[in-house]
Formats: structure tokens, sequence, C-alpha cells
């Protein structure tokens, strides 16, 4: 455990999902910081500190960013993809977090170096266990680069 | 009676054609002989000469019957009697003239002559052999003094003559035998050149019958002068050259000087050996050309060979059966693509419902009422949307179907109806809108024609940018029968170029906060396609406007033509 504040961006264009994973993840004992942004383009704006997020004491690097696939605008994939061509951002882990399961979109996450691809479930404890998981695996477990 | 003297001067014909030759001469002998011997008779007759009359009428009787025989295909009878008759006759005038030394005696040559050119050889021989019995009577006849000759009869004189008439009837014999010899070959010869003719003349048949009807082709055969040596086939007449006009000819006067220069090349490989096929448009038919060279037994090339086969209607079909299967592929995907879309976003209300569902449950437990309203508020929302998706999908799924069977109908009545549906919120917006007169009539499904134009007037107003008046306008680009043009313009936030085809996906928004599924564009993309029409948008960026065209048809026929395009249209920008 390290006392420094967890970041978690979160890329999620629905609104109540977007709500769902913040309740589940505050829930923990090391409850991280949300950023919640609703559109890739937006994203990207945060990540490559454009536009509103032009001072990088507002848009701090995130620890660790989850991604849904379907959004406004620029599409997850093309989101994951350019982060992932960023010598400064590539290093940032990037979980999908999505409701399609098609084999074709798996694959192109992967090609495009996802780190970790996860479906949402439909029932609420299962969502849970994930958000929480996912909150014990990336950022406890997993040793996450310090920028 | 006309007829039966008709009759007299035709001779009989054989299957044998040596019996007929024989036969002819026979003819023409014994009518001469009639004529002749009747002839004498009317003389001897005018002069009074009793004896030597009523002698030449019997030898016409006895020819005449000889030529009865003759037409009763009796030939050696017929000749053996005229013979007889010649014999008999010489017998007798030697007899009461001059006998062996008479000169009728001659009169054995000509006789020996005749059988030598008629009889066979037995019948010939015999013949001889009467005739110099006969002249051995005569000469006994004189040695007895029984005739009137002068001359005392002796053996010697016998002799000679039977020397005389041996050696005639010998050499006549031989050069009427080696006549009929080389007759022989010669007609042998003739038929079997006449067997040969006719063989190479039918095995040309076939291989002209095999040219003549070769399906959908046509043969050109050319020797290394570039003459055409055969044209031929079924399509050569579709070409609007003959057989006629290039058999035989030479390429460069049978064709065009350009067209003839343009196929020279070709023939000119041919005939060095080369063999290759290519596909060749001409006039509004395609041909498949097979360039052959014709290669004889030594191994030279003979001729050059241009097989040119009409594929117009295999071309036709397989370019039909490709369009077809990238209709179908686009079909497929697009089928995968709205399949994908529609459960990926059916499914997302229904995680939320799930989700606040269990934490209702905890607010619960909590008694946190101000979260539990919210959370219900959520849930409801969530139902909400998933009926709008519902709802929409399905609208979405009946366009294919007409709603309509349809119809022509004015654009501006299609206009004026769909801004009537949409009165209350021009209203609201105070929105200014200007419709171009005199708009072509379209054919189409009228109710579908006028969600378009409604969902693309609607859009225009919830884009609006909201320090202007919303301006819209609605026209046509007249210049592009048979399917025109239509605009929907307005001057709201614009549309950033890169968005330009991603707004017309399924339940895709550029604003996520913007009211609506996401399927307005969708639908009208789908509803102008069924009409066999394209829409695109153009629109610099945020704040200069946006304008849609969609194309659609003024006809049934045009509206299939628009179809076929559409799939060109649509692979260009990929």
């Amino acid at each position: 455990m390290t006392d420094i504040t967890l970041r978690v961006l979160l890329v999620e264009d629905n609104d109540d999902h977007a709500e769902l994973i913040r309740r589940t993840l505050g829930e923990q004992r090391w409850a991280p910081q949300i950023v919640h942004i609703s559109d890739g383009e937006s994203a990207l704006d945060y990540l490559y500190r454009r536009g509103a997020w032009v001072d990088p004491n507002r848009s701090p690097r995130p620890h660790i960013i989850l991604l849904d696939l379907r959004l406004p605008r620029v599409d997850g994939l093309d989101v994951l993809t350019s982060i992932k061509q960023s010598p400064d951002l590539r290093h940032i882990p990037v979980v999908v977090l999505t409701t399609s399961s098609a084999e074709r979109d798996v694959t192109r996450a992967y090609d495009a170096h996802v780190n970790s691809y996860l479906i949402k479930p439909l029932g609420f404890e299962e969502f849970r266990n994930l958000m929480h998981d996912v909150g014990i695996y990336w950022l406890t477990r997993n040793l996450v680069s310090a920028t | 009676m006309k007829h039966a003297l008709s009759r007299l001067f035709y001779f009989p014909r054989f299957d044998d054609e040596e019996q007929t030759r024989i036969s002819q001469t026979q003819h023409l002998l014994l009518l001469i002989c009639l004529a002749i011997a009747l002839g004498a008779s009317g003389v001897n007759a005018l002069l009074g000469r009793s004896i030597p009359t009523i002698a030449l009428l019997a030898s016409s009787g006895i020819t005449f019957i000889a030529l009865l025989l003759l037409y009763a295909r009796r030939l050696r009878l017929s000749i053996a009697l005229l013979l007889s008759l010649f014999i008999a006759l010489t017998a007798s005038l030697q007899f009461i003239g001059r006998g062996a030394h008479d000169t009728v005696t001659s009169l054995y040559a000509t006789v020996i002559v005749i059988g030598s050119l008629l009889l066979n050889r037995r019948a010939f021989i015999a013949m001889v052999a009467t005739i110099l019995l006969v002249i051995a009577g005569i000469v006994t006849a004189e040695m007895y003094g029984w005739t009137r000759s002068p001359y005392d009869g002796e053996p010697g004189d016998w002799f000679d003559l039977a020397i005389i008439l041996g050696l005639t009837a010998f050499t006549s014999r031989l050069l009427s035998e080696s006549l009929q010899q080389s007759r022989a070959l010669a007609q042998r010869n003739a038929d079997a050149l006449k067997a040969q003719t006719a063989a190479l003349r039918a095995s040309e048949e076939r291989y002209r019958i095999l040219a003549a009807n070769l399906p959908d082709s046509a043969v050109l055969i050319f020797d290394h002068d570039l003459r055409f040596v055969l044209a031929d086939g079924p399509e050569l007449a579709a070409t609007g050259y003959s057989k006629e006009a290039l058999e035989g000819r030479l390429l460069h006067e049978a064709l065009p000087q350009a067209f003839a220069a343009q196929v020279e090349g070709n023939i000119r490989a041919v005939l060095s050996g080369k063999r290759f096929s290519a596909e060749i448009p001409y006039e509004d038919q395609i041909y498949h050309y097979h360039y052959v060279p014709l290669i004889d037994n030594s191994g030279c090339v003979k001729y050059a060979m241009i097989l040119a086969r009409n594929v117009t209607e295999q071309r036709r079909i397989q370019a039909e059966r490709e369009r077809l299967i990238a209709e179908l592929e686009q079909k497929n995907a697009e089928l995968e693509r709205f399949t994908y879309t529609a459960s990926h976003d059916l499914k997302s209300p229904l995680i939320t419902i799930q989700g606040f569902l269990g934490y209702l449950e905890r607010d619960l437990q909590e008694g946190n009422t101000e979260r539990m309203r919210n959370d219900i508020q959520r849930i409801s929302a969530a139902v909400r949307k998933m009926e709008r998706l519902l709802n929409d999908l399905l609208e979405l799924s009946r366009i294919g179907r007409l709603s309509t069977a349809p119809q022509y109908v004015p654009f501006n009545t299609v206009v004026q109806e769909a801004l009537e549906l949409l009165a209350g919120r021009i209203a609201e917006r105070q929105a200014r809108i200007c419709v171009a007169p005199d708009m072509p009539v379209v054919y189409g499904d009228r109710t579908r024609l006028v969600e378009v134009v409604q969902n693309l007037v609607d859009n225009a107003l919830k884009f609006c940018d909201n320090q202007h008046t919303p301006d819209i306008v609605i026209g046509v680009i007249h210049d592009s029968q048979p399917s025109p043009i239509f605009f929907v313009r307005d001057n709201g936030i614009g549309i950033e170029p890169k968005y330009h085809e991603q707004i017309f996906g399924l339940f895709n928004k550029l604003d996520p906060r913007s009211e609506g599924t996401g399927i307005g564009l969708t639908i009208v993309r789908r509803i102008i396609e069924v009409h066999g029409g394209r829409i695109w948008v153009e629109s610099t960026g945020p704040g200069s406007g946006a304008t849609f065209y969609f194309s659609l048809p003024v006809s049934a026929t045009s509206m299939q033509e628009v179809s076929h395009d559409r799939h060109n249209a649509q692979s260009a920008p990929g």
C-alpha cells in the first residue's frame, strides 16, 4: 500500500454505468480518485492535455484507464490505439470495460495492446465483485509506473 | 406417229457404259444404212431397174428389222443381222458382178472393221470365218463358171483375199481391243478421281459445317500472305462481314485500314507460332479471341486461326453475379453491424437496471431515501430508454417493407407534409424555412419520403446554433437526371468532416446528452437506400452549418437504375 492517491481515468459515455463504477470502486478501502470523461475525443484531450485540460495540474496522469469501447465521436478502440502509440502514455495500463463480447472487438483490442479486456456483468453482485477485483489487482497488486 | 418417228432417233441405253456406246454406234450405223438403202432403191425405181429396187427394198426391210431388234435391246442379234445382210449383199453383187475380182469385195473389209468394233471376240472370229467361207464359195462358183464373172476362179485368189482380209481383221481387232482397254483404263481413272473428289468434298463440307455451326463463334483462318482462307461461324454475320466478302481476300483489302492494322500485328504473331487469347469489345458486344497457330505435320505454322467467341452474355451474367455478391456481402456486413450495435445498446440499460436495483436494496437497509429516489429515477430512465431503443429498432426494420404503394408525388408536397408535422417545433424555435418552388416529381413511398424530410428538418432544428435564428433551406440540384439531388441546408452547429460517415451509424450520437437514441439518420439513410438513392452530408465543421444531400428516383425505371448505381457510388468512398 502506498499513501499516494490512486487515480482512475474512466472513459464511459453511459452516465448510469459511470455512476455504478464510481460507487463500486468507491466502496473499497483504497477508494481511488476517479476522473470521468464521457466521450473519446475528450479522453484524448485529457491525456494529451489539450483544450480544457491544457493545465497539467488539472490533468494528472492516471494510474489506470478504464475504457468503454463504444463511445461517441472517437471510438474506444481509436482511443486505445492512440494511447498505445504514444511514448508518453503507453505505459499506463488500459482496461477495456464494455458490454461487447464480440470476438472481433476482443481481437482488435489486444492487437492494439490493451492490458486487460473485461465484460460488464449483468448482475449487481457480479458487477461489484468485478470492480472489486479490478481495484485489488490493478491498483494494489499490480505495480504501476509512477509518473 | 410423230412420237414414234422421233423415237427412232434415240438409241437404247444400258447400265453398262460399253454397251451403251456400242448401241449408239450401231444405231447410227443402222440409220445410215437404212437411209442409203431406201435412197438407192428410190433411185433404182426411178430408173426403172426393178431387180435392184426389189433387192434394196428387201435390204431396207432387213435393216429396219435390225433397228427394231436394237430397240428391243437385242444388240448382238441386231448387228449380226446387219452384218449378215452386208455379207449376203456383197456376195450377191460378187455373184452377179465380176466374182472375187469385183470391187465390192472391198466391202468385206468394211464389214470386218465394223465387226471388230461392235462384236465380241468369238462372234468376230465367226464372222471373219464366214466371210472367208463365202469368198471361198464365190471363187469355187467362179471356177465352175456359175457366175457372170469374166475371170476363172483360182484357189490363189481366195488365198490372197484370205491373207488381206485376215490381216485387216487382225489389225482392226487389235486396234479395237487396245482402244477398248485404254478406254476402260481412262474410265477407271475417271471413276477413281470422281470418288476422291467426292471424299474430299465431303471432308471439306464437314469442316465447313463445323466452322459454320460453332456456337456463338466466328472462325477466321489466314495464310502467310494474310489472306482470309476461311471466314465462317454464326457470329460472323453479327460483326457485319460476310463470308463471301472476306474469303480469298487480303486482310487489308477486306477490312478498313485502321482495323486491319490493329489486327495485323496479332496475326503475324500467331503465324510466328505464338498462341494467346484476349478479350476485346466490338461495338456493344464482348468477344473472347483465341489466337491459335495451325501447325502441319512437319511442325510448321501453316495458318493463323482466330476463334472469336461472343461472351457478352456470360460477362453480363458474371457482372450481375458479382454485383449481387457484393450487394449481399454489403447487406451481410450491415446486418452484422446492426446486430452487434443493437445487442450492445440493448444490454447497457439492463446493466443499469440490475446495478441500481442492487443499490436500491442497500439504500433500503441503510434508509438512504435520497439516494433511493435517485436510483429509482435511473432505473425508470433506463427502462424508458430500452423501450425507445426497441421501438426505434422496430421502426428501422419496417423500412424495407413499403408502407404505401410507390407513387409519383411532387417533392414540394412531400416537404409540405413534413413541415406541417413539425409546425409546433418550428414555431417554438422561430425558424425561417425556405422551400424551392417547382421541385421535380419523385417516385416512391410517400409516407417514408415525408419521414426523410421530417427527420432532416428536425435535426436542423435540434442542432441549431442558439445565437442565430435557425435558417433552413430545402431545394434541389437540377442537373442530375434521372435522379435529382435534393438538399436540406441549415446554419446550425455544423459537423466536423471526420464524423460525416459516423453520424449515419445505428445509435451513433456525437453528443451523448442530445435527445433521441441516435437512430434518426440511420432511418433516413435506410429509406433513401431502399429507394435506390444515396445520402451524404457536407459541412466544413463547427459553426458552419450543414447540408444533407440525397438523390431520389423520378420514375420506376430510374429507381432500378439508381439502385444499380448505388453499389458503385458506395464503393467509391469505401
